[in-house]
């Protein structure tokens, strides 16, 4: 299959998944929008750069991740900034959400909006973020611990 | 319900659901970069192809410009006259393993570039001939030569006295760049001044001016103005 039927298929199957993990970084899902179609109209621009073992998902984010930072920063694009996705609406509809995503560091908020906006599996988000795949599953287990306080908390004040 | 399960209900549960997806947009932006690609590449080229023109016509100019630049006299493809003799051909390589200074500042004399500027008043020959190290010398063939700078509009004249013997009269001559339109100086306080011709000028004095003092000269243009060279 092609790699431009591949981004095309990629493109149909995780669109919004890409949208509602980068509304956190951008702080809108229009500009979201704006930078998933960006990150897929690069992705086709340099696909004869993308190695022939490289997932196309995690490939694809780390483009639009790159230009959501730009969009955000204007500058330094290598800076991750501390407030990502406190300030989103979706998430502030849902305060012990918010609250699990509060107690995370920005690195790690990241990692959690891969894996329940994009629905990337482990290795996706390792592959991504370029970090261990444990990094990954000792983050993600960081935040599921929250949100069990969180609950239980909220279960008590009941 | 374990946490990965119910963390995802969670997010499930906020996340927009709109699919406003556009792939056909995808394939405009990446129309787009090809046009900035393409426009990128032409200019890239274009540069590319500016550079080489000036880089040509530099190299051309660097050709062109030498010692015998701005001496119209003698600023053209060889003739047949501006041949040096054998005699002063060897003359000047003899003069060329013999430098007086320490340090040789001329190099060698390029007896084959040598052009035909004019002649003494006692008819010998006189010729401006670069120097290996972009000097310009002016050879009188078979006696007597100097090399300098080239020139400019601020030293535009070169000035040789030739003082033979008691009994002769000095001799004073020299090449000028094209802009010259006489030379002047003093002798014993008389004045003279000698139109240059073909970017040449020489002039004889009386026997009985064979020690007298000549005075520095002073250049006058063609638009009138003057300047004396150090």
């Amino acid at each position: 299959v092609r790699i431009d039927a591949q981004l095309e298929q990629l493109y149909r199957e995780r669109y919004v998944g890409f949208r509602n993990a980068l509304t956190p970084v951008v702080g809108s899902s229009e500009v979201a929008r704006d930078v998933v179609q960006e990150a897929f109209a690069q992705a086709l621009r340099d696909a004869s750069k993308l190695q022939r073992r490289e997932s196309l998902a995690p490939w694809v984010w780390r483009i639009a991740w790159r230009i959501a930072l730009h969009e955000r920063l204007r500058a330094n694009a290598a800076e991750l900034p501390q407030d990502l996705g406190l300030t989103t609406p979706e998430l502030a509809s849902d305060p012990e959400l918010s609250a699990v995503v509060r107690s995370l560091s920005a690195r790690r908020r990241a990692v959690v909006f891969l894996r329940y906006f994009a629905d990337f599996s482990y290795a996706e988000i390792a592959d991504a973020l370029e970090i261990a795949e444990g990094t990954v599953a000792a983050t993600l287990a960081q935040a599921h611990a929250a949100l069990r306080e969180t609950l239980t908390q909220e279960e008590v004040a009941r | 319900m374990n946490s990965d399960a119910m963390l995802a209900k969670r997010f499930a549960g906020i996340a927009d659901r709109t699919d406003d997806g556009d792939w056909d947009d995808v394939l405009r932006r990446r129309s787009a970069y090809r046009v900035r690609q393409w426009r990128g590449k032409t200019s890239l080229l274009l540069a590319a192809a500016v550079l080489a023109v000036l880089i040509v016509v530099g190299v051309a100019l660097a050709a062109t410009w030498g010692p015998l630049s701005g001496i119209g006299a003698a600023d053209h493809p060889p003739r047949p006259s501006d041949i040096l003799s054998g005699g002063a051909t060897a003359d000047l390589r003899q003069a060329d393993l013999s430098p007086h200074d320490p340090v040789d500042q001329i190099g060698t004399r390029l007896a084959n570039e040598a052009r035909l500027l004019g002649a003494l008043p006692d008819g010998s020959k006189v010729y401006a001939v670069p120097s290996s190290k972009g000097k310009l010398c002016i050879v009188v063939a078979s006696r007597a030569g100097s090399c300098s700078d080239p020139l400019t509009h601020e030293r535009p004249v070169t000035v040789t006295i030739m003082r033979v013997g008691p009994l002769t009269g000095p001799v004073l001559y020299g090449a000028a760049i094209d802009e010259v339109r006489s030379v002047s100086f003093k002798v014993g306080g008389i004045p003279v001044t000698l139109h240059v011709r073909n970017n040449f000028y020489a002039w004889e004095g009386s026997p009985d001016q064979a020690q007298t003092p000549i005075s520095a000269v002073t250049v006058t243009f063609a638009d009138g103005s003057t300047t004396i060279p150090n």
